[in-house]
């Protein structure tokens, strides 16, 4: 391995001590790269001593045809002529090469040089409406896999010179592209080094989406918060830059991030600015509400019924008995297992085809409504109970937050179970002191909040109406 | 928007700080405490006492204005170690020891009051976890928790409007301080419920702006609350059944109901604990302050394990909560008098310095 390794360095050395003047030399090391590459074309022409090699499914046909019939029709003499047209680069060096060929371009070798033929082929996905990020009043398109399609997406919507592109490889070998862009004067440039610096510092090559790119530049991977933001709306990534936020975009991910953000960007959808402020902020607290029900509802309910009957009203108590009668276990085995169920359904209906999924659904809400309480397993109450905190999980706007709440959640229902209300409330302090200790490129995970800056509330906290000046801080 | 991290604590930040202190386990029988020592209508008592610590905070921030920014350690590093050690040495067992029985006594009410059958250790030990991990961070840390516990905490406050429809004018009579009345031992142990602020004289430099005003913010926050505290209680019970009971501020607590749930006292008095947590980690936290100045090669983090574990050990020595009471009582009454003459030490040393200094700049 070591010697491998050590070669491999001398290769390299070789090839930056002789630089390569000669075509012939950069081809044998081309060839030797790509010797197992059954799916690399040539296409030769003899008379002019000149080879093309391709991808045939990277480059544009249309053009390429176009580029053959021009070729053919010329002699040995015009040839360094014809390559001379500012269109076709010259590439010195084999890294350069590969990355061309990779990237969709041919790569024409004469006999002293090699020159790339900018014949890249804009293939994939077309722009579709986004399916994790649903929006009512808002824009509809979402980004797809093509970073040049998810570039010009940005550029239409942030028509500004200020709008700065850094174009950084992230990998060792398999280089990926990962774009960052920023509004000069509005970014601060702090930021822009830092995570310039920490996506530099990757030296894995596994990264395929960005979802993971920022799970390798976080500062606390233990938690189970997400830190960055990450969205497929362009609309938001606009939003964002103007918000003086620096964006990440990865070339073949959907998905593109943006930071320094805080848990309250997570708590944001494009609709609240599409309607009314006084709606928006009903429908934010109201989120901030379903959190909460998400978080402690099943755990107050294990609480209350393994140690706090006391708590329960009167006119409440019989029915609360009634349906706990029939069932065998302690409240925190049954709750456990409905929202295991439950996680189970959800899950499932996430990986299965649409037309399978209903079955699913069909199948889950038959099972756990009917059966499980018929059976005697459940009680009735805590299906109320483990649908509201369900429906009340998926009320979060960010698919991430709402997954790592239901996670934190089971911690809850576990703690109530041993320690009751005591429990909920230690389960809370714990929750709060991680909370508060998070931060995002070394800006506060609870920012506004917590250290309190109350006249930044209304853009974070609530929505408040909109200003004709644009207020930073 | 994009805001950078500061190692200041933003104004509004300390005065939560100093709120979150002060406020403790005392709270429970203020109104008791309040009756007893000014008879009726006692609750005007409780503002003459707010004055007071009003009084002290300013002397604080006179320690801080004089010195022109200085931390406490900066002022007092004029003397060699060995002088201070004796002194910084009681004052951390002072307030390690209040730190300590704030949380030992509230564990004890929890269980006296709701879980009988629990043994203290579990209360204590989610304490003491809770405590770590606020402890091992620095203040700007602390601070940030502090202020979401305090979003956390500060709705119980507004469960006093549920007294409200049962409030009467008629019970607090027509008479001021009257009664059995005990003005100076009394007095003092109200004083103790509003104990806490003094810490402040470890963090005043480190208040971003405005450091006089939300050192007084944080104590009328505090004061604010225990006055409507008791002012309720004083409408709400009787004098002579305010005598009689033991922690007013609970059977308060047991009067609410809520349409889907009742008897919500055990939930809001565990709610309470994490009030009574910040009391322990920011006296737990000077303690580490002035046993790291005299000892700078401790490695924090040991250092807080240390203090952890022996407080953790003396927690145990107390049985009951009228022992806890009389430690109390004697570890309070140190405490004040350190909140008074520690500012006015430090602000001895301060003008002595310059005068020396510029004595020695004319010669």
């Amino acid at each position: 391995m070591r010697k491998d390794r050590n070669r491999f360095f001398k290769d390299i050395k070789q090839q930056i001590e002789q630089p390569n003047t000669a075509g012939e030399s950069i081809l044998q090391l081309f060839i030797s790269n790509f010797n197992i590459s059954s799916d690399l074309s040539v296409t030769e022409f003899p008379h002019l001593t000149v080879k093309i090699y391709y991808f045939s499914y990277l480059i544009n046909k249309d053009h390429y045809e176009q580029f053959l019939t021009n070729i053919r029709n010329i002699t040995k003499e015009e040839l360094q002529s014809f390559l001379n047209h500012s269109e076709f680069n010259v590439l010195s060096d084999m890294n350069s090469v590969e990355d061309a060929i990779l990237s969709g371009s041919g790569i024409l070798f004469t006999e002293k040089q090699a020159y790339e033929l900018p014949f890249k082929e804009g293939m994939g996905r077309s722009i579709t409406p986004s399916e994790t990020e649903t929006v009512i009043l808002g824009a509809h398109d979402s980004f797809v896999e093509s970073i040049d399609v998810n570039l010009s997406l940005i550029r239409k919507r942030v028509m500004s010179s200020q709008l700065k592109t850094i174009k950084l490889h992230v990998g060792n070998k398999a280089k990926r592209t990962v774009y960052l862009l920023y509004i000069e004067g509005v970014a601060s440039k702090k930021d822009i080094e830092e995570i310039k610096k920490r996506i530099l510092s990757i030296k894995n090559d596994a990264i395929v989406d960005t979802n993971m790119l920022v799970q390798f530049i976080d500062e606390h991977p233990n938690s189970p918060f997400p830190q960055f933001y990450t969205t497929e709306r362009p609309d938001v990534i606009s939003y964002k830059l103007f918000d003086g936020k620096v964006v990440g975009l990865m070339d073949n991910s959907p998905f593109a991030f943006c930071t320094p953000v805080s848990f309250f960007d997570f708590m944001e959808s494009m609709d609240d600015f599409g309607q009314r402020w006084i709606v928006s902020t009903f429908i934010k607290v109201t989120r901030y509400i379903a959190i909460l029900v998400t978080l402690l509802f099943t755990a107050l309910y294990v609480a209350v019924t393994t140690y706090h009957y006391e708590m329960i009203p009167q006119a409440l108590l019989p029915t609360l008995l009634e349906s706990r009668s029939k069932v065998p276990f302690p409240p925190v085995i049954e709750a456990l297992f409905l929202e295991f169920l439950l996680e189970l359904l959800r899950e499932a209906g996430a990986r299965l085809p649409t037309k399978v999924g209903q079955t699913i659904g069909i199948v889950g809400g038959i099972v756990i409504g009917q059966a499980a309480v018929q059976a005697g397993i459940t009680s009735n109450i805590l299906i109320i109970v483990v649908a509201a905190s369900a429906i009340a999980s998926f009320v979060v706007p960010s698919y991430l937050l709402s997954a790592s709440i239901r996670i934190v959640r089971f911690g809850f229902i576990i703690i109530s179970g041993f320690w009751g209300n005591l429990g909920i409330i230690f389960g809370m302090g714990i929750l709060i002191i991680h909370l508060s200790s998070l931060t995002n490129l070394n800006s506060p995970y609870l920012l506004p909040t917590s250290p309190m800056f109350p006249k930044f509330f209304k853009y974070s906290l609530i929505r408040g109406p909109f200003k004709k000046k644009a207020e930073r801080g | 928007m994009i805001m950078q991290m500061k190692e200041k604590l933003s104004p509004f930040q300390a005065s939560i700080l100093i709120y979150l202190i002060q406020s403790g386990v005392t709270l429970f029988s203020l109104p008791r405490l309040v009756a007893e020592a000014f008879g009726t209508n006692g609750w005007i008592g409780l503002i003459i006492i707010s004055f007071i610590v009003n009084i002290n905070l300013v002397l604080i921030w006179f320690v801080f204005k004089v010195s022109k920014g200085k931390s406490m350690f900066e002022i007092i590093s004029i003397f060699p170690k060995w002088i201070t050690l004796p002194f910084s040495l009681f004052i951390a067992v002072v307030w390690m020891l209040l730190g300590i029985m704030v949380m030992v006594k509230f564990s004890m009410i929890l269980k006296v009051l709701f879980y009988n059958n629990v043994s203290l250790i579990y209360f204590l030990s989610m304490g003491y976890i809770l405590t770590y991990l606020l402890l091992k961070k620095d203040l700007y840390q602390i601070a940030k928790s502090t202020v979401v516990l305090f979003y956390f905490t500060i709705w119980t406050v507004f469960l006093l409007a549920f007294h409200l429809p049962e409030f009467s004018f008629t019970r607090l009579t027509p008479f001021i301080f009257k009664g059995e009345t005990d003005m100076w031992k009394g007095g003092l142990s109200i004083f103790t419920a509003l104990l806490g602020y003094e810490l402040s004289i470890l963090f005043v430099h480190m208040i971003e702006r405005k450091p006089l005003r939300s050192l007084l913010v944080g104590n009328s926050i505090t004061s604010v609350i225990y006055l409507g505290v008791t002012f309720v209680s004083f409408g709400f019970f009787s004098f002579e059944q305010l005598l009689r009971e033991m922690y007013p501020v609970v059977t308060l607590l047991g009067y609410i109901s809520f349409p889907i749930l009742e008897r919500v006292e055990n939930f809001t008095f565990s709610v309470f604990g994490l009030k009574v947590l910040m009391t322990t980690v920011m006296y737990l936290w000077g303690t580490k302050e002035l046993i790291q100045y005299q000892f700078k090669r401790i490695k924090s983090n040991f250092l807080v394990m240390g203090i952890l574990i022996v407080g953790f050990s003396v927690s145990f020595i107390p049985k009951v909560i009228k022992d806890v009471d009389q430690w109390l009582t004697y570890i309070t009454y140190s405490a004040t008098s350190i909140a008074f003459l520690l500012p006015i030490f430090l602000l001895l040393t301060i003008l002595s310095s310059k005068i020396l200094n510029r004595k020695a700049a004319n010669e």
